[in-house]
């Protein structure tokens, strides 16, 4: 049993480390089998020992733009962990313009028996003029121990290039694809000669007019609505006035119930802080009065303000209160209206 | 001497004058003829080897009506169809966009054009030269100028009568409406600058077909100067022309990418 072991040991370790068979006779030599740096390619990948480089691809018939494998295979024996690795083909000026290179390192392998290593690699043929003819020659660097001087070691060898023929896509092409029914379609009729040249942009001028145009119309359109209808017009200038459209807004939604004396009072009293200066919080109807005649108001109007206040403080305040025969909502709209028109006269 | 002139010269002139015009629409109307017919002819042949000839003699009069000042949708449509079956894909492509910039929400020059675009061999994997895809919704009318420029005409007039009411009536709603109005017109305006913006674009740098298959982009204009892509294009792809030197031209590929080719190998837009 433990001599089946150590057989069984043994041939795994033949067959997994395959270098040890084909590299015995480096053993005595290995301290001579370091590369110098001296003299050392740029394109040195490690290797050490002698090595052949060659390579196959198939197909080598193909159409433009279609894929080709190629195998390199190199041939040779060195010490371990000097061992070849897969060249790198995009570093091949002619293989990177000539060709789109893929790397398929699971194919790649390494036949004992042969001392060979195997890399595959996807190929495809770029449209190029000239087109692509050939596949270049793949070198190899390696060093080869035992040479003096030293630097001598480093030697490449270059696979054969290898011929392509391929043939352009419009001739394998021979044979299109059926059209669709729509290119088949025919637009007769003599609206075939017409000449449809594209609308002109507008120029400055259009462009100047057409943005004039519409607010002369609009200014046009005011101006006579104004004539036809000055009341709007005067009712809509006292409503630019903030405090009297605020003040109007408020008494719209006011309703003639038990508490719109006071807050008529309160949206007048307001209106008259805000459009008349009038500094008392809750103003009496004197003060008011008087405010106003100070403030360049007509004395009549000032007056009338005076009572509206004077008949807020009686449903307010009085022994029997006025449930009903004023109605202070619409007096109270009538009384801000009164005085921005007083204050437009005055202005 | 002045006889000579009224009985000889004169009458000459007049005649001479007036055939042209006479004949040039006898012609134009016989080419579109023949043209109508040999594609007829081509169709009842489809499939036939003697189809390819009479598209080809359709396009060809097509063409021929084209040259002598006829600009429709529907004729570019027909010369682009009789070009394709006749092989010729970069006319054909270039029919196509020629109707498109009249009409451009035809759905068949569209429709066709993407079929023709299909057809060309982009190389791959880089695809250079492939347009963009067009992202527009095809439900949705591209805006073409004249509607534009009505639709921006309506909306500022219509912006400024609503603001015009709410200065009357200081009805808040009034101005709202009025101003998003007035904002669309503003939209709109922008959207024709941007169409204004592309017109002259396109003006300034017709559109290149590439006629030939293999054409490289040069660093120069000259077969002595190196390529500047590895990549060689093919028939039926897309450029704007940026330059002419002699008997060059500098193109511009959908993705931006600048070379110079052979102006042989192009079919150029003549406005």
């Amino acid at each position: 049993m433990r001599t089946g072991t150590a057989a069984a040991l043994l041939v795994s370790a033949f067959l997994f480390t395959p270098v040890a068979t084909g590299w015995a006779a480096w053993g005595e030599a290995e301290d001579d089998s370091e590369p110098p740096v001296a003299g050392q390619p740029a394109d040195f990948d490690g290797a050490v020992g002698s090595y052949k480089i060659k390579t196959e691809a198939r197909p080598t018939t193909l159409q433009a733009e279609d894929t080709l494998l190629l195998t390199a295979r190199i041939i040779g024996s060195g010490p371990a962990g000097r061992l070849p690795r897969r060249p790198n083909l995009r570093r091949l000026p002619d293989f990177k313009r000539q060709f789109a290179i893929e790397d398929l390192p699971d194919r790649d392998r390494y036949l004992a028996g042969e001392h060979t290593w195997e890399f595959h690699y996807r190929l495809r043929p770029k449209s190029l003029m000239p087109p692509v003819k050939q596949i270049p020659a793949v070198p190899f660097v390696f060093f080869k121990p035992h040479l003096i001087p030293p630097e001598l070691g480093y030697q490449t060898d270059y696979s054969r290039p290898i011929a392509l023929q391929l043939i352009p896509r419009a001739i394998v092409q021979a044979q299109p694809a059926p059209m669709p029914d729509q290119v088949y379609e025919l637009m007769e009729g003599p609206e075939l000669l017409r000449n449809d040249r594209a609308l002109p942009s507008p120029g400055p001028a259009a462009v100047l007019l057409l943005l004039l145009a519409p607010p002369a119309l609009c200014a046009g359109w005011y101006i006579t609505w104004r004539r036809l209808y000055p009341d709007a017009a005067r009712l809509a200038h006292r409503r630019r006035s903030r405090a009297a459209r605020q003040a109007l807004e408020a008494l719209h939604a006011a309703t003639n119930e038990d508490g719109a004396p006071k807050t008529t009072a309160a949206v007048l009293a307001n209106y008259l802080r805000q459009r008349a200066d009038l500094t008392a919080a809750e103003p009496t109807a004197a003060e008011v009065a008087d405010h106003l005649q100070r403030s360049g108001f007509s004395s009549l109007l000032a007056a009338r303000v005076a009572e509206y206040f004077r008949k807020c403080d009686a449903a307010r305040f009085g022994p029997e209160p006025l449930r009903s025969g004023t109605d202070f909502v619409p007096a109270a709209v009538e009384l801000i209206l009164a005085l921005e028109a007083d204050r437009e006269v005055g202005e | 001497m002045a006889a000579v002139f009224s009985f000889v010269v004169l009458p000459g002139w007049l005649l001479a004058s007036s055939l042209p015009a006479g004949l040039q629409a006898v012609s134009a109307a016989d080419n579109l003829e023949q043209a109508v017919s040999a594609f007829h002819k081509g169709m009842a042949a489809r499939g036939k080897p003697d189809a390819v000839a009479y598209f080809r003699q359709a396009a060809g009069g097509f063409d021929e009506l084209r040259r002598h000042g006829a600009r429709n949708a529907a004729l570019f449509l027909d010369l682009g169809n009789a070009s394709l079956l006749a092989g010729d894909l970069p006319q054909a492509i270039l029919a196509y966009r020629r109707g498109l910039r009249l009409a451009p929400n035809d759905r068949h020059l569209r429709a066709n054009l993407a079929y023709a675009r299909d057809q060309v061999a982009y190389p791959s994997p880089d695809h250079l030269g492939r347009p963009p895809i067009d992202s527009w919704p095809p439900w949705l009318p591209r805006p073409t100028p004249g509607f534009t420029w009505v639709l921006l005409g309506c909306a500022y007039v219509v912006g400024c009568l609503l603001l015009t009411r709410w200065w009357m009536t200081r009805n808040g709603r009034l101005m709202f409406a009025g101003t998003g109005t007035c904002m669309w017109a503003a939209v709109l305006g922008a959207v024709l600058v941007v169409q204004a913006w592309r017109n002259h674009r396109e003006e300034q740098h017709p559109l290149v077909v590439i006629a030939t298959d293999d054409v490289l982009l040069r660093k120069g204009n000259g077969r002595s100067y190196p390529p500047r892509y590895d990549t060689a294009v093919n028939r039926g792809v897309e450029a704007r022309l940026r330059y002419a030197r002699g008997e060059w031209l500098q193109i511009e590929l959908a993705g931006g990418e600048l070379g110079w080719v052979p102006q042989s190998a192009c079919l150029v837009e003549v406005p």
